[in-house]
């Protein structure tokens, strides 16, 4: 082993002293991260909502709740068919993973189309008081997210469709899969205190 | 077997680097500053055409404003499309749309020549180097704007600059300190030294470490021309607090972007070694076996993951109410101005730990090494760390006593605040401790790891009596606050800094930096620093305020000894210089250990082989055992031992 190493100026295998996968962990630190972020968002909410106690919404402008909400049943969908996507490629049925993944894709899709609808038709707009302005920095920060998460989820098809990913090597599936699931929990709380309560 | 590979792999042992770029045309497409050249003015295009598209979609006017196109083109668009041209995002895209991945020859990894430091290079050794140099070189420019504020402040009255000026010179001076120099140079060492300690090849992300390094020139760069924009640089203080900083000229946004890129530096960073932490240490290398430095930058990679998402927060905050228009801190619309305080210190606060505790675990190495002992209560100081970093996210209003806060938030504040004197309290009577009845030798890095604990005691005095409300009240923003912050800051970090490169340097250059030239250094500057930072103690309590360019002329006296002491202060840096750049190129070549310490850094040659270890080592022991008959900490290479320890 050690000739070997010499012969092909490799560094020697780093000795592995977690049973988690360094990749994973990765992600999951880069997600407490990511919650931090929006917790600072959450606290300009906090200061403006409960500590001035301005109305919610203010008297002319009125929240879609009805239609965010379809948009939430779209985005909580998209979670089951991702993890439907990533066990497909764990049993190694890779016309499973092809289909999960696009679907995911086309469902992040039609939520963030629908998001940009919502923006462009709600009646107020970022400058429009504090309440306009927590509004749209609070989905527009979760929307940005949204535009990442279906970055990644482009790249996984496309390499999904190029016969990349095998039962033995799909970890490029999970860690994105840990982040949109984790885009998707994060709308659940983002839709809960915005539109609500 | 073995013969089989070696044939096979001889191509890449023919070679040592890289292979020559291609020529002609080709060349610019080869990852480089020559492929940056193009694809950053790129990338402001397409910046600008984004604006521009936008604004005739959307129907506002002007269709082409210029701070938004300064703050997407330049500040955003522009740096990406650096990063691109230099190369470090390369590997991600042909793995992302899933083309073949250059197979991993390792080329791109060590350094053979200067030209190598370059380029993006995976190696943490080259990235800790390239570290190294930048933030020194951003030292230096803070530096200089500290010399032209003592400039202006030598005398009363106006002499040099405008008051919008002066403020950017203060203001410049701490974002890049701070920013550019006390906190990357931490990363830097660690980047060095971590993956070495632990007995691990190289980080867990190399490719990562590389981006996390090139973001740090582009926040760098951003500060300092923020003084070349109409209206100057960003003049509200490193912190610009809002809603001042949104009512600013242009120069703000560059101080906002700056601090998005060098946070996501520092979060990159951070993420990087807890998982090298968590998953790469050799066999036998527990928690509990860990060197102090280890653990050090295992809690300020778990505070800087957790904190500095706020400061993002707080910028983006003034940034869309600058540009955005957008009502965050303006009351009128309904905002909350102190909002900002306290998203801010949320990170500010955990980030006086950032910059510390790295040079606690910088002081441990040194202090143990230099006084032949074991560490004092080893466990006692990582779990004082620990301590630290919980305790560190209670205290942030203690920055905002007088700031209109709800008044019942004082006292909690203030009693956490003290409460964080204990763990303190704990490592500086462990390093006394250490130090007791050790045989003490005062080489350089020893010199800097005591000056250190003696100068960080009095600045974490002041800070208790700053912790203390009514104290606290009566100094508010006076120069006992610049007092204080220097002490823990420039006695504090910046000592433990140049503990940590004198202490490394043999293992980092191959070379011994001249020990006389390292003693008048530290002298000159511990003499210079207390003439400097100690008399703000005395005019700060009698009321001078901070971050005011002329004052009253009954501190006239006291402020031309501090503006004379503060150049020989800086003078004292060109001794340091002088020692690096002659000692790197003409020192002695280091031995592999000279100063017998058991940690693994140590124990390879000096530089480091280009993967560290031919063969991870197994570790068997405390890494402090000095004077312990018999004691080891790791085992290389099979029977090798490691250096022996003379017993006293």
């Amino acid at each position: 082993m050690s000739a070997h190493a010499e012969a092909h100026h490799g560094p020697p295998i780093a000795h592995q002293s977690s049973r988690v996968n360094a990749s994973v962990l990765g992600m999951l630190l880069f997600i407490a991260s990511e919650i931090m972020l929006f917790g600072a968002f959450f606290t300009a909410y906090f200061f403006v909502r409960v500590v001035n106690g301005i109305p919610w919404p203010p008297a002319p402008f009125e929240l879609p709740v009805f239609v965010a909400g379809i948009n939430t049943a779209i985005l909580v969908t998209s979670s089951f068919t991702m993890h439907w996507a990533l066990q497909s490629i764990k049993r190694g049925n890779r016309a499973g993973l092809q289909g999960g993944l696009l679907l995911t894709f086309l469902m992040g899709l039609v939520f963030l189309l629908t998001q940009a609808r919502e923006y462009s038709r709600v009646g107020f707009a970022p400058h429009d008081g504090a309440f306009g302005t927590i509004f749209y920095c609070l989905t527009g920060l979760h929307g940005a997210h949204v535009f990442v998460g279906l970055s990644i989820l482009l790249f996984m098809t496309i390499r999904a469709f190029r016969g990349h990913f095998s039962p033995e090597n799909h970890h490029g599936v999970e860690i994105g899969g840990i982040y949109w699931h984790f885009v998707d929990v994060m709308w659940i709380v983002v839709y809960s205190t915005v539109y609500l309560i | 077997m073995t013969s089989v590979v070696a044939a096979e792999h001889q191509p890449y042992a023919a070679h040592e680097g890289l292979p020559p770029p291609p020529g002609g045309w080709r060349r610019l497409l080869y990852p480089g500053f020559l492929r940056a050249a193009w694809m950053a003015p790129l990338f402001f295009g397409i910046g600008c055409g984004i604006v521009v598209l936008c604004r005739w979609w959307g129907g506002w006017h002007p269709i082409w404003f210029g701070e938004i196109i300064v703050l997407v083109g330049a500040l955003i668009a522009a740096p990406i499309g650096f990063l691109a041209g230099v190369g470090v995002f390369d590997y991600w895209v042909r793995y992302a749309i899933g083309a073949p991945t250059v197979p991993e020859d390792h080329t791109g990894h060590g350094a053979y020549s200067w030209r190598d430091y370059f380029r993006v290079n995976t190696d943490h050794k080259v990235i800790g180097m390239q570290y190294l140099v930048t933030t020194v070189v951003f030292f230096l420019i803070a530096g200089l704007l500290a010399m032209l504020v003592r400039a202006e402040l030598a005398k009363p009255g106006m002499q040099f600059f405008d008051n919008q000026t002066y403020n950017g010179l203060f203001s410049v001076h701490a974002s890049l300190m701070i920013f550019l120099f006390v906190i990357p140079a931490f990363a830097g060492l660690a980047n060095f030294v971590v993956p070495l300690m632990l007995g691990a090849p190289d980080m867990a992300f190399p490719r990562l470490n590389a981006l996390s390094y090139w973001l740090l020139p582009i926040a760098g760069i951003m500060m300092v021309s923020s003084f070349l924009v109409p209206g100057g640089a960003f003049a509200s203080g490193w912190t610009g607090y809002a809603p001042l900083s949104v009512h600013q000229p242009m120069g703000t946004i560059f101080f906002n972007m700056g601090v998005q890129w060098a946070g996501a530096s520092s979060i990159m960073t951070a993420l990087n070694f807890l998982v090298t932490i968590i998953t790469m240490r050799a066999p036998g290398m527990t928690f509990w076996r860990m060197p102090l430095l280890v653990w050090a930058n295992f809690t300020t990679s778990l505070l800087v993951v957790i904190a500095t998402p706020f400061i993002a927060g707080s910028q983006f905050f003034v940034m869309f109410d600058r540009v955005m228009h957008t009502h965050f801190f303006d009351i009128a619309g309904g905002g909350y101005p102190l909002g900002y305080q306290h998203i801010f210190w949320f990170y500010s606060h955990p980030a006086v730990y950032i910059m510390m505790l790295p040079g606690f675990g910088i002081a441990s190495e040194v202090i143990s090494t230099f006084s032949r002992k074991p560490i004092f209560g080893y466990r006692l100081m990582a779990l004082s760390l620990m301590a630290i970093l919980v305790l560190g996210f209670s205290v942030w209003a203690h920055h905002m006593f007088v700031s209109g806060m709800a008044p019942w938030l004082r006292v909690p504040m203030m009693v956490t605040t003290l409460l964080i004197a204990i763990p303190t309290g704990i490592k500086v009577f462990s390093w006394l401790a250490t130090m007791w009845e050790g045989k003490i030798h005062f080489n350089t890095p020893m010199l800097w790891a005591a000056g250190f604990v003696s100068m960080f005691v009095i600045g974490g005095l002041s800070g208790i009596y700053l912790g203390a409300v009514p104290i606290d009240i009566h100094v508010s923003d006076t120069y006992f606050v610049v007092a204080h912050i220097h002490y823990v800051l420039f006695g504090g970090s910046l000592f433990t800094i140049f503990a940590g490169i004198y202490y490394w340097f043999p293992k980092m250059t191959g070379r011994m930096y001249n020990e006389t030239l390292g003693k008048l250094h530290f002298w000159l500057t511990f003499v210079g620093f207390n003439a400097t930072f100690f008399p703000m103690h005395l005019i700060g309590t009698q009321g001078m305020p901070r971050r005011v360019s002329d004052y009253d002329p009954m501190f006239a006296h006291w402020n031309m000894f501090i503006s004379v002491a503060s150049f020989f202060l800086g003078a004292s840096t060109i001794v340091f210089l002088y020692n690096m750049i002659t000692s790197m190129r003409r020192g002695e070549p280091a031995p592999g250990n000279p100063w017998r310490s058991l940690t693994l850094e140590w124990q390879v040659t000096s530089p480091p082989p280009r993967f560290n270890f031919d063969e991870i080592p197994q570790v068997v022991g405390s890494p402090y055992e000095y004077g312990v008959p018999g004691a080891r900490h790791a085992v290389l290479n099979g029977d090798r031992t490691a250096e022996e320890v003379p017993v006293h």
